[in-house]
């Protein structure tokens, strides 16, 4: 140990001595050491705001040009896999670079993070989630880890839900296994981001025509009562399905081992980061030399197998660093039929080029594959089954050029390539006396087929979705007076392609439940490649204002999105008041291309049957069906669009920090089906039988009928406001413990530009009847408000932790506002379209569309509020440097209240579910 | 020692005297006068020495049954303080009733009577008065309901449902106009949305707009649907002891599809269905105005279709648990139903306006009706039809998409000619068979 820091003290003193050189060569040099007070080697020193990147030699020492660092300040972060990151604010002048101390991530270190970081991210309402973290609570996916944000129900890991991550919103509950359409959308805004590569869902097209079913329905589901064992009541109500188009990314793909870290962009993130709306959900994953890790993690349902390991290959070839990992899990271990199954691995290659490093690559490759689905139930050979199998690849080509140019300091050029097989396929056993179809595609009178009505109905979809993203930027420093600038200027341009086989429909084998539609092939190779591209420009400096720092990072956006322009300037400015409070205020625009299942949803097939004159036999059967097409228009499309302003507050002090965002946005352009109606006059026919021979068909009169043609428009529109507080305490001493406390309040109003139609149900054959009432849109209010408290008891001699936590949903409903009640139209049963221009309460028909909406809106309101606790419980232990076990348990008391609705189709929620218990063990080899 | 002995001895004393003491069988002796409302020609009585009066035990479904002496007059001596139903029935020959009466019925009649959930407590005293009524006779008789429908992946799921009628007289009937309804009521044991009687059936009397001088519950039934055999009068004749079917589908169930080459494809179990090929009426959906029909809705262009009034749903799928009533009945004696009246059920609340309004038929116009019931005992309803009318139920004993039918039992043969039993009690007139369009019960 003497010798060690005898070592250290020489190396001091070299430092000394080199800082003479290093103002005449205008470098700064420094020093990274371990906990052990040895030199580093292969530490990263990173710029904050360029990504300028060097790292410690074998001696552990580092460089930098004095040129890149700005003229008055800087922020270094010195990382190392596995240790904990340190960040350090430089102040010129100042001759010598920190000498930095990194320590191995462990229990025992008396300083560790137990919340999420509310500040030190890229913007002002950043949430940062490191890698300590990430060790010490057991995850399945990238959405466990969402458990750390404020204002979140937590929810116990597990990979049997579809995990779409919505940011900052409140939603209606939807019943009967639909999506929320502006949940989709919100969703769909959210930008994954991974190692810089954003994770495109854009060309998912995994889906049911959205034309027939609507798009809150069109996706190939199994109803819970299909795979949940009997008498599970609650679950009856719910339907899974593996697809997420339309929405985001299916967070289970991406798994926690070898995340670094998360960083959480509600508000306004950068305008680096286009083809978004709701916030962007930035991944960093190991790359370089780390510690060999083993985990594996036993869940009720699920067990769960991680290894990863980084190392070097000396300075020609570089780091690797690989990953693999395999989950398994099961929706209910006593009848494993409903399976979800994740393997996957990652390489990570970085290669530095140069004596002084300043080419960099690095290459990497992720594969995962997924088995989801419901097994065929052995017990019951018509039971329907359902997969939703897929596989990714993704590859990505970093390069990144240091130079100590008069201006440019940095050039980053990133080429992603993704690829993915995705393939739903679904039965389901149909037993009706036949089957009339026809296969035409055009609009016109066939007559149909007959054919077998028993068989195995199926839903196929293949998928081939290709993403190409590229971006090409540069940072540089520039100075107007005494204000150093940050620049940086890029472009992006991204492809998106589906190159699958597209829906395999046989219109022969039609499922059931079609009502007047039917479905027809559809090849995804007719969906036209969307090409969007963008470029942006963005400026950081600091200015003083009161002899106080004000941080402004303002930045300007271009995007082509389907053939639509759009600009979107943001900003995030950042204000110290004095040392223990800061304030931000953030402002800014963004849009969210429609993806490739919105624009090309496929021709919309409705059959009418005019005759169907069936006695069992086809010979002596015939059919009169009229069949019409419609082809959606696709170019209609505008990008979705969110404009975001945001309060910020930081208060810190003597170990107490507070955070609290206020925000305020508005959305518009979101993307909903939308109907219209068209009325053909049609031939009635009657047919005479003949014995063996086919019926003869007469005309004997005509027939208006209806046919709706529905196709997606951007016709959603939602306001957000809400604010969100997290707090954290020191370390009280006596009982080693610190307290935190997040929680928060999302009010949404959501609305649609769609005139609102309500059918009558009658069942008169009166053609003056009334049939559908028209109102203007509504618009809907919802509330979300979780909080939670928590306490960690933190021993470091003892390498132990334990946590608790409450969580408490607050207030968490939804009533119809604006509701309108008065009509604004109505339509008979001959389907003559009546307005009315004004409302006459004494008049009978208005007064009953008007009764019929009330009735309606007191039934479906279900306005009353929800209320529930939830207790969770986690504990840490590391036996010695390379041990260490974790448990969390999620309602460890096993509270399970239940909330009835006497209006509700689905009586009994159950907001909290069975506890759930997760172990994990790792090894740090 | 001794001492504790005491203790001991106390101990087992109050735990002997906290035994409850087993209460006393207590029983009654049921009074029960009978009465008819016939109007009888001079010098004639009413042959109550002939009618059976049936005690029902509903908690152990024991049942016993006397006879009263010639004044009506009866009492079960001894029975247990608890719940009854108690029916009465008697079938006068044609002849006799001719006698009785001086008119000639045309067939048989049946004279019923009934109260059901009849309370008797310890010390009950009071006299049950049961008034024999003759329900109707003759002429068009409900004679199989197939509303199980066959298995859902083996048989035929609900499409091979069937309602068979059939010709109980010596004569030939036509089935042309004949209506054929189904009746609404109460449908669920739970039901809290609208006003009840004191039997549980619903109080229409208390819907919105019932004139306030008609007895809405006891003269009137309210109608779910309506159908009517198509005909000028003499189209459709029936056979004496022969009967029409009207199938939801007229189609071969065993083998429902046929195809060009002639392969046939059939239901997975073809004995689990029924042929019902040659069902003599269909009905059908298409051809109502605003209504876009299933392509599961065919129309058989060798079967003629029910006339719509009045319908329900998307297709006529009979309740597969057995929550319907069914009955038949002409347009006689001035009936015309285009001129009766249509109620909402009697709600509590308001009724919306898409709420369904029910055709109020008067019972005199009923000429045959039969109730059916779930399976089960606990998830049975009230009854929707008066005793005269069916003074009990019938219901198939496997429930719902068991191939079960009801079926009337077979009284005696005359001549080749079945004649089915007919007391206007399904409980006694109706057995289970496994369905079996124009087949018999024995």
């Amino acid at each position: 140990m003497r010798a060690y820091a005898r070592w250290f003290g020489l190396l001091c003193s070299l430092l000394i001595f080199h800082h003479s050189i290093a103002i005449a060569q205008s470098t700064l040099k420094g020093l990274v050491v371990d906990e052990n007070n040895r030199p580093l080697p292969h530490a990263s020193v990173k710029l904050k705001g360029i990504g300028y990147e060097v790292r410690t030699d074998e001696n552990g020492r580092y460089q930098v040009d004095r040129s890149v660092m700005g003229a008055d300040s800087c922020i270094l972060i010195f990382s190392y896999m596995g240790k904990q990151t340190v960040e350090r604010a430089l102040t010129f002048p100042i001759t010598t670079l920190p000498v930095v101390k990194l320590q191995n991530t462990s229990l025992g270190l008396d300083e560790i993070e137990i919340t999420a970081q509310s500040t030190g991210g890229s913007t002002n309402s950043s949430l940062v989630i490191n890698r300590e973290m990430l060790e010490r609570y057991p995850s399945l996916s990238l959405n466990d880890l969402l458990n750390f944000l404020p204002n979140r129900k937590i929810t116990p890991p597990s990979l049997q839900e579809m995990q779409n991550a919505t940011l900052r919103s409140a939603f209606e509950r939807t019943l009967n296994g639909s999506r929320h359409v502006q949940e989709l959308n919100n969703s769909f805004g959210v930008a994954i981001i991974v190692d810089d590569i954003a994770q495109s869902n854009n060309s998912n097209m995994q889906s049911l025509n959205p034309g027939i079913t609507g798009l809150g329905a069109a996706h190939v589901g199994i109803n819970g009562s299909q795979y949940n064992l009997q008498g599970n009541n609650v679950s009856n109500q719910m339907k899974y399905s593996g697809e997420s188009t339309f929405g985001g990314i299916d967070l289970r793909q991406i798994p926690t081992e070898n995340i670094e870290k998360i960083e959480v962009i509600t508000g306004v993130p950068s305008v680096r980061y286009g083809d978004l709306t709701s916030g962007a959900i930035i991944v960093e994953r190991q790359a370089g030399k780390s510690p060999a890790y083993f985990r594996m993690q036993l869940r009720d349902n699920a067990t769960s197998y991680g290894f990863s390991d980084g190392f070097n290959l000396g300075k020609k070839i570089g780091d690797i660093n690989y990953n693999i990992s395999y989950v398994n899990s099961f929706a209910d271990n006593r009848d494993k039929i409903k399976q979800y199954n994740r393997i996957n691995g990652s390489l990570i290659w970085t290669t530095r080029f140069g004596k002084q490093e300043r080419l960099k690559h690095t290459l990497s490759a992720t594969y995962g594959r997924h088995i989801d689905g419901v097994k065929r139930d052995e017990d019951d050979p018509q039971s329907p089954m359902v997969k939703f199998n897929n596989w990714n690849l993704n590859l990505s080509s970093r390069w990144s050029y240091q130079t100590n140019g008069n201006f440019f300091k940095r050039f980053a050029l990133n080429l992603g390539y993704s690829t993915s097989h995705q393939e739903t396929y679904r039965e389901t056993s149909v037993n009706s006396a036949f089957v009339l179809y026809t296969d035409a595609t055009q609009t016109g009178i066939v007559e149909g087929t007959y054919d077998a009505g028993i068989y195995r109905a199926v839903d196929h979809i293949d998928g081939r979705p290709l993403n190409l993203t590229a971006r090409l930027e540069s940072y540089a420093l520039w100075k107007t007076g005494a204000i150093q600038h940050t620049l940086n200027i890029g472009t992006t341009a991204d492809y998106s392609a589906n190159n699958g086989k597209g829906r395999l429909s046989d219109p022969a084998r039609p499922r059931q439940n079609l009502g007047s539609n039917s479905e027809r092939y559809y090849d995804f190779h007719l969906a036209v490649a969307a090409k969007d591209v963008g470029a942006y420009i963005e400026d950081h400096f600091k200015v003083a204002i009161a002899q106080r720092p004000l941080s402004i990072t303002a930045g300007a956006r271009w995007d082509s999105q389907n053939g639509y322009s759009s600009f979107s300037p943001r900003t995030n400015l950042n204000y110290r008041w004095n040392d223990n409070l800061q304030f931000g205020l953030a402002y800014g625009l963004a849009f969210k291309a429609p993806g490739l299942a919105h624009r090309y949803p496929g021709p919309v097939f409705t059959e009418l049957v005019l005759l169907n004159a069936y006695n069992g036999k086809v010979n002596e059967s015939t059919s009169r069906i009229y069949v019409d097409r419609y082809d959606p228009p696709s170019d209609h499309l505008k990008p979705s669009q969110s404009q975001t302003i945001e309060f910020t507050a930081r208060w810190q002090k003597d170990g107490h920090r507070l955070a609290f965002n206020l925000y305020h946005r508005t959305n518009k352009n979101g993307i909903n089906s939308y109907t219209n109606y068209v009325y053909p006059q049609l031939p009635v026919y009657t047919a005479i039988a003949q014995t063996g021979q086919k019926p003869i068909v007469e005309q004997t009169g005509t027939v208006v009928k209806e046919i709706q043609h529905s196709m997606l428009a951007n016709v959603l529109r939602s306001t957000d406001n809400g604010f969100e507080v997290m707090y954290s305490s020191p370390r009280v001493a006596a009982i080693a413990t610190s307290f935190n406390a997040s929680g928060g309040l999302y009010r949404t109003v959501s609305c649609s530009n769609m005139v609102s139609p309500e059918n009558i149900t009658n069942t008169g054959t009166d053609p003056n009847d009334i049939v559908r009432g028209y109102y203007l849109p509504s618009s809907s209010l919802s509330y979300s408000s979780n909080g939670r408290i928590g306490s960690a008891t933190h021993l470091p001699r003892l390498k132990l932790i334990f946590e608790f936590t409450a969580d408490f949903q607050l207030m968490n409903y939804s009533k119809q506002k604006d509701y309108s009640f008065q009509p604004i139209a109505y339509m008979t049963r001959d389907f003559t379209y009546y307005a009315i221009d004004h409302y006459d309460a004494s008049n009978p028909d208005h007064k009953l569309l008007y009764d019929l909406r009330v009735k309606d809106y007191t039934e479906d309101n279900i306005s009353r509020n929800l209320f529930a606790a939830n207790f969770h419980f986690s504990v840490a232990k590391e036996i010695n440097e390379r041990l260490r076990i974790s448990f969390n348990v999620y309602n460890f008391l096993d509270y399970q209240p239940r909330i009835y609705r006497e209006k509700l189709t689905s009586k009994v929620l159950t907001p909290n579910s069975k506890p759930n218990f997760g172990a994990e063990i790792s090894f740090k080899l | 020692m001794m001492k504790k002995f005491i203790l001991l001895f106390v101990t087992l004393a109050s735990l002997a005297a906290c035994k409850k003491d087993r209460p006393e069988s207590t029983t009654v002796d049921l009074q029960v006068q009978l009465s008819s409302a016939l109007s009888l020609a001079d010098q004639q009585s009413f042959p109550f020495d002939q009618v059976k009066v049936t005690l029902i035990n509903l908690r152990n479904q024991s049942t016993s049954e006397l006879t009263p002496d010639a004044s009506g007059k009866l009492t079960f001596t001894g029975i247990a303080a608890g719940d009854y139903n108690i029916n009465a029935a008697v079938t006068l020959s044609r002849s006799d009733y001719e006698a009785l009466t001086g008119t000639d019925p045309g067939a048989d009649v049946s004279f019923n009577a009934s109260q059901n959930n009849l309370n008797i407590p310890v010390g009950f005293s009071e006299t049950i008065s049961l008034e024999l009524v003759n329900g109707t006779s003759g002429a068009f008789l409900i004679k199989q309901v197939y509303y199980a429908g066959s298995d859902t992946k083996n048989g035929a799921n609900f499409r091979d449902q069937f309602l068979e009628i059939y010709n109980n007289t010596d004569e030939v009937l036509y089935a042309d106009g004949l209506y054929v309804s189904r009746l609404w009521g109460k449908q669920r044991p739970e039901d809290k949305a609208d006003y009840y009687q004191e039997n549980g059936q619903l109080d229409w009397s208390k819907s919105r707009g019932m004139p306030s001088d008609i007895d809405a519950n006891k003269d009137y039934v309210y109608l779910r649907d309506l159908f009517q055999v198509p005909g000028s009068g003499n189209e459709y004749p029936v056979n004496p002891g022969e009967s029409i079917i009207i199938a939801q589908n007229a189609l071969n169930h065993k083998v429902p599809f046929t195809n060009n080459k002639g392969d046939e494809v059939s239901v997975k179990d073809p004995d689990l269905t029924v042929d019902l090929s040659d069902a003599d009426f269909e009905v059908y959906y298409g051809d109502i105005p605003g209504k876009t029909p299933f392509a599961t809705d065919i129309d058989n262009p060798s079967v003629p279709n029910m006339l719509p009034i009045n319908y329900d749903g998307n297709d006529w799928i009979l309740d597969s648990n057995g929550k319907d009533s069914y009955i038949i009945f002409k347009a006689e004696n001035g009936l015309d139903v285009t001129t009766l009246n249509a109620y909402y059920e009697p709600l509590i609340a308001e009724p919306g306006p898409s709420a369904k309004t029910y055709i109020q038929l008067p019972v005199d116009a009923i000429m045959d009706a039969v109730e059916a019931q779930p399976n089960l005992a606990e998830d049975r309803i009230p009854k929707k039809l008066r005793p005269d009318f069916d003074a009990g139920f019938a219901f198939v004993t496997l429930g719902r998409y068991s191939s079960q039918a009801i079926i009337r039992k077979t009284e005696r043969t005359e001549g080749g000619r079945k004649i089915l039993k007919d007391t206007n009690n399904s409980t006694e007139d109706f057995v289970v068979i496994k369905a079996n369009p124009r087949g018999f019960a024995d």
